[in-house]
Parts: C-alpha cells; structure tokens; sequence
C-alpha cells in the first residue's frame, strides 16, 4: 500500500483500538464487581479527534514531501517495528488483559451469522467445506431458535457459541487475506481505512479464539467448570440489544453488504468484515436492560 | 497395600504439580503448533493454487522407483534448459501409486517452471494433491498434546479475565 493509504490504515486501526476500550468498558462500568479491572478512558472523543488531527496532519506530511505515493511492505523496518508494537500491545490488552473484547450477546451472535450469510448469497464469503456449510446452517438455527425462546443459556452452552463467534471471525480474518491486501497496490484511501479498523478487530478475536479453544476443551472436565462461571458474563451477557434497533440494524447492514456486492464498493469479505464488526460494537452498546430469565 | 495407596497418591500429586508447572509452556506450544498449522497449510494452498494456474505438463521418465528424503526422481526435457530432474513428493499420494510406478516408466507430471522449485507433481493424480491434509498431522498432534495436557490445569488461561485470588485460592471463592 501507499504511504497515504497507510496513513488511513493505522488511523483505523487506532479508531477502533478506541472503540473496542470503550465497548469493552461500557458493559465493565455497569458491572459495579468488575469495576476494579476496568479503567476507563479519560473522554474518548478528545482522543479520537486527536487521532484525527494526527492522521490529517501525517497525510498533509507525506504529500508535502511528495512521498505519498511511496510503496511501503511489511518488510520495510519501521514499519516491522510498528507491527511488533502494535502486536505487543494487542497480546498485553486484548489477550492477556480484558480491555479490548467487545461484549457480545445473543442477539449480536444472531445478526453476525445472519451477515455472513448475506456474505454468502452475495459470493463476497466462500465456506470452503460442506461440513462448514451445514455447521455454520445448525448454528443459525439454534442462534434462531434461542432469540424465541426467552430463558438464559447454560454457561458451557454460552461458552460454545461465543467460541463459534470467535471461529466465524477467524474465518473472516483467514479470508481476507490481510498479507495480500496490505501488499495490493490499488487498495484506495477508502479501502486502507476499512481495512484498519477490520485488520486489528480480527486479528484480536482471531488471537483470543486461540485462548478460548483451549478454554472450551478445558471443560471437559467438571472440576474446570467453576472457571467459566466468572469468565462468561464477561464476554457473553444476557441483557439483549431493543428489539426494534436490532432488527434495524441487521437488516440495515443486510442492505448494505447487498449493495457493495453490487456496486463493488470495497472488496467483498472486507465490506461484510466491516459490516460483521459494526454489528457487534453497535449491538453491545445499545444493550438496554433486557435480560434473559434464569 | 495402605504404603501401595499413599505412594499412588504421592505420584498423582507430583504429575498434578507437574502439569500445573508445565501449562504455560503448553499454551505456547498450542500457540505454535496453530502457527504451524497455518504456515504449512498456507504454503500447501499456494502450491495446489500455483500449479493449478501456471503449472506446465510434460512427459517424465521415473529414474529410480525408490523414493529419497525429496522424493521419486524423474528427469525431463525442459525446453531452452535441456535435461531436468524434478521430485515426486510421495506423502501426497496412496502407496498403491507409488508402488505402480517402476524406473523407466514415462509418466506425466505437473511443475511450476516459474518458481525454480524442484517438486513436481503426478499429473493424472493431482486431486491427491489437492485433497492431501497431511500437512495438519504433525502440528494437529503437537496441538492435541498441548491440549491435554493444559486441560489437566486450565488456571492461566483465566489469568487477566479473573482475578488471581478467584483462579489460585478456592477459599476466596464464593459458595453457591
């Protein structure tokens, strides 16, 4: 990619960096028992505009200095070192910490398949097997089947659908191709954007998937069970988003993924990605107090 | 048979120790294996993808039936380059076809011209190439031995999400 282009595409990536901490920490604040582990930001917004400011500064930079159009690679040293941080810094947070992961619920789960269904129809997602196809048919399914019903999930069974959420993004994650697209030489300002904000989203969920796999198979034994009783209403809550939002947003995202398909906006995978990750923030932050029966 | 019973109380407890020192070294070598798998199935779907779009048929001659450590020899006539020996890799296809093929037999083969790569493929049996997994075995394994035994003693994967006194003190819990 350009020098402009990455300029977009690290400001994306610190945007989002911003917005995961705060869908993160919005469901910590609620939460009076995990308010010693979460830390707020101080004004997120004052942040994010100075991110703005930075990124338009860098972009003014680079064009100043006639250097806009300059190739840059993973291979390039800064930028290695940039990735090593960036890497240490996710590993420390998002993976050994719990500031960055989004809370989810079963409505989100819901709205993410339905997406990536929609993905799918459109030709932007391939599964690659059959058994993906009838595995990824059973989940929607039961992801349908547990938005009628009205009563909480057994933790182990939440535990096994946030771990089919991480491997949908996992997927994702695989199919975009991230080393390819950072490498493509006609990604526009638009698409390094995206990019950003998608890149350091999956990557994050893909990493954790790796922690939570273990997790998961962990359970096979009872006396591990206790574990989960903590760690679950962390990632996976039972207070769903308003129906009437919900709906509009997954339908609204549907359209969406429907008209880059086609009108080619962004590449195919990393629209429905971008769609899949708005879903999921957007979803966690208009959670309203409507929790599931025990 | 109560000295038989502390001893075997003595050895689980000492394996239990065991896994709980060990666990966070198998998390990395989870982690690794994971890598692992995805460097060698990456590398796997470029080359079925490479010889699927720029690989070239030619008509080889086997020179040895027995396989080395790269795998059958065959050699060729490549055009502007004369005589070229190029490798059938044998883990990609059943010992039937392997044990089918015999010195001197011509056979015809898939190779990537481009990429200077000394590996070449059985033309008639390229869906072997492109259905073979075997690549997963090896790091699978280390995966499933990570695994068990993380599974023995899960604390540290909690570490960060839960606090430290909820993971290693059982008294801190609270009773349900």
């Amino acid at each position: 990619m350009t020098l402009e282009v990455f300029v977009l595409f690290m400001l994306g990536m610190a945007l989002e960096v911003v917005w995961m901490w705060e869908a993160a920490h919005v469901q910590a604040q609620k939460k009076a028992e995990m308010a010693s582990v979460a830390q707020m930001l101080p004004d997120s917004w004052i942040i994010q505009a100075g991110l703005i400011m930075l990124a338009g500064a860098a972009f003014g930079g680079v064009h100043l200095l006639g250097i806009d159009q300059v190739y840059t690679s993973l291979d390039d040293g800064p930028v290695f070192l940039l990735f090593t941080l960036i890497g240490l810094f996710i590993l420390i947070t998002g993976i050994f910490g719990s500031h960055l992961m989004p809370p989810i619920n079963e409505h989100s789960v819901l709205s993410i398949q339905l997406l990536v269904a929609a993905g799918m129809l459109t030709g932007a997602v391939q599964l690659p097997s059959i058994v993906l196809w009838a595995l990824g048919t059973f989940m929607l399914l039961l992801s349908l089947f547990l938005l009628l019903q009205q009563r909480s999930l057994p933790l182990i069974l939440k535990a096994l659908v946030y771990a089919w959420y991480l491997a949908l993004l996992l997927g994702l994650s695989v199919m975009n191709g991230d080393t390819a697209l950072f490498s493509a030489r006609n990604l526009n300002l638009t698409s390094g954007f995206a990019f950003g904000v998608v890149f350091i989203f999956l990557l994050l969920h893909a990493l954790f998937f790796i922690r939570f796999f273990l997790i998961v198979c962990s359970l096979i034994l009872p006396r591990n069970r206790k574990f989960i009783g903590y760690l679950i209403p962390r990632l996976f809550g039972d207070e769903q988003a308003q129906p009437l939002p919900f709906v509009i947003i997954t339908l609204g995202l549907i359209a969406a993924v429907w008209l880059n398909a086609h009108f080619n906006l962004l590449p195919g995978v990393l629209f429905t990605s971008l769609c899949v990750l708005v879903s999921t923030q957007v979803l966690s932050r208009s959670i309203t107090g409507i929790e599931r029966k025990l | 048979m109560l000295t038989l019973r502390t001893i075997g109380k003595q050895v689980l407890q000492a394996l239990d120790i065991f896994f709980f020192l060990v666990s966070p070294l198998m998390i990395l070598m989870f982690v690794i294996a994971v890598i692992i798998l995805l460097d060698y199935g990456g590398r796997h779907y470029n080359l079925v993808k490479n010889l699927q779009e720029q690989g070239v048929e030619a008509q080889a001659e086997v020179v040895d039936a027995q396989p080395t450590s790269l795998g059958i020899p065959v050699v060729f006539n490549q055009p502007d380059h004369g005589e070229q020996y190029l490798f059938i890799k044998v883990d990609y296809y059943s010992p039937g076809v392997i044990e089918s093929l015999h010195a001197g037999d011509q056979v015809a083969i898939l190779y990537l011209p481009e990429y200077n790569d000394s590996r070449a493929v059985l033309a008639d049996h390229f869906t072997d190439v492109k259905h073979w997994y075997g690549f997963a075995v090896e790091p699978l394994g280390m995966m499933l031995v990570a695994c068990l035994a993380v599974i023995v003693h899960p604390e540290v994967l909690y570490i960060g999400y839960i606090s430290g006194d909820l993971i290693f003190k059982p008294e801190a819990r609270p009773k349900s």
